[in-house]
């Protein structure tokens, strides 16, 4: 099989793309990554006042070193019209990955999205479903 | 008008080089229109973590994080809301071992 200068190229640039992307792992090494970089993430799976949904997000097992920690923790609560649910932003000091606070939720079903922020892998994105009853909590 | 407080809970004494849990509560509304909208926390002259706040963060925040324990020393939290305000707390840290 003959390799053109073209083919060659052509290759060289799919492999910096494919690299240059952080937390672009791919088949195992992706796998591995993903499940370094997934938080417990604790809610009520029926919160009775939407007034006050507690939410904690451990990322217990993570490094938390000077060249390797977890920079930021967002949560969004993705049925609101203002999803953003606040952001915290880690240093080494923390010791620990970690975040615990009180959100306000309507009535209803939702998806809680948390985006973790790792300083040597980048941002990995989880999910969590639950529900809200009671009627407390008019608007959020 | 109802001043406005805030209060850090730490362990009693914490041991050296462990990570110990502190949780930060505050008396404040969370409304589109007056709300906290940074909490920032330092401990022996440095910033450990920084919170950005919403309206959707429910009123009164109470806030869990951890910080790793390195020596004797106060741990100071500023909150600042959209209006400009300014409330601050500090609470000292024992460490032993």
């Amino acid at each position: 099989m003959e390799f053109s200068r073209r083919d060659f190229i052509r290759g060289t640039i799919a492999v910096l793309i494919a690299s240059s992307f952080p937390g672009a792992a791919h088949g195992e090494e992706a796998g591995e990554l993903n499940k370094a970089h997934e938080p417990l993430i604790r809610v009520p799976k029926v919160a009775q006042d939407g007034r006050v949904v507690p939410v904690t997000v451990d990322l217990s097992g993570h490094p938390m070193e000077e060249d390797h920690y977890i920079k930021s923790i967002e949560i969004f609560d993705m049925q609101s019209k203002t999803p953003d649910r606040g952001r915290a932003i880690l240093t080494p000091d923390v010791g620990r990955a970690f975040l615990s606070t009180r959100v306000k939720m309507p009535d209803g079903k939702h998806n809680i999205k948390v985006v973790i922020e790792c300083s040597k892998h980048g941002r990995f994105e989880s999910a969590v479903t639950m529900s809200v009853v009671g009627g407390q909590c008019k608007e959020a | 008008m109802e001043e406005i407080k805030a209060g850090i809970s730490l362990p009693e004494k914490a041991e050296r080089g462990s990570a110990v849990q502190v949780r930060i509560r505050i008396n404040h509304p969370m409304t589109p229109d007056n709300f906290l909208e940074k909490m920032e926390v330092s401990y022996m002259g440095r910033t450990v973590l920084t919170y950005r706040l919403t309206p959707g963060i429910s009123d009164n925040p109470s806030v869990g994080f951890y910080l790793k324990a390195v020596e004797n020393a106060p741990v100071k939290v500023t909150f600042t809301s959209n209006k400009g305000s300014r409330i601050e707390a500090e609470e000292m840290l024992q460490v032993h071992g």
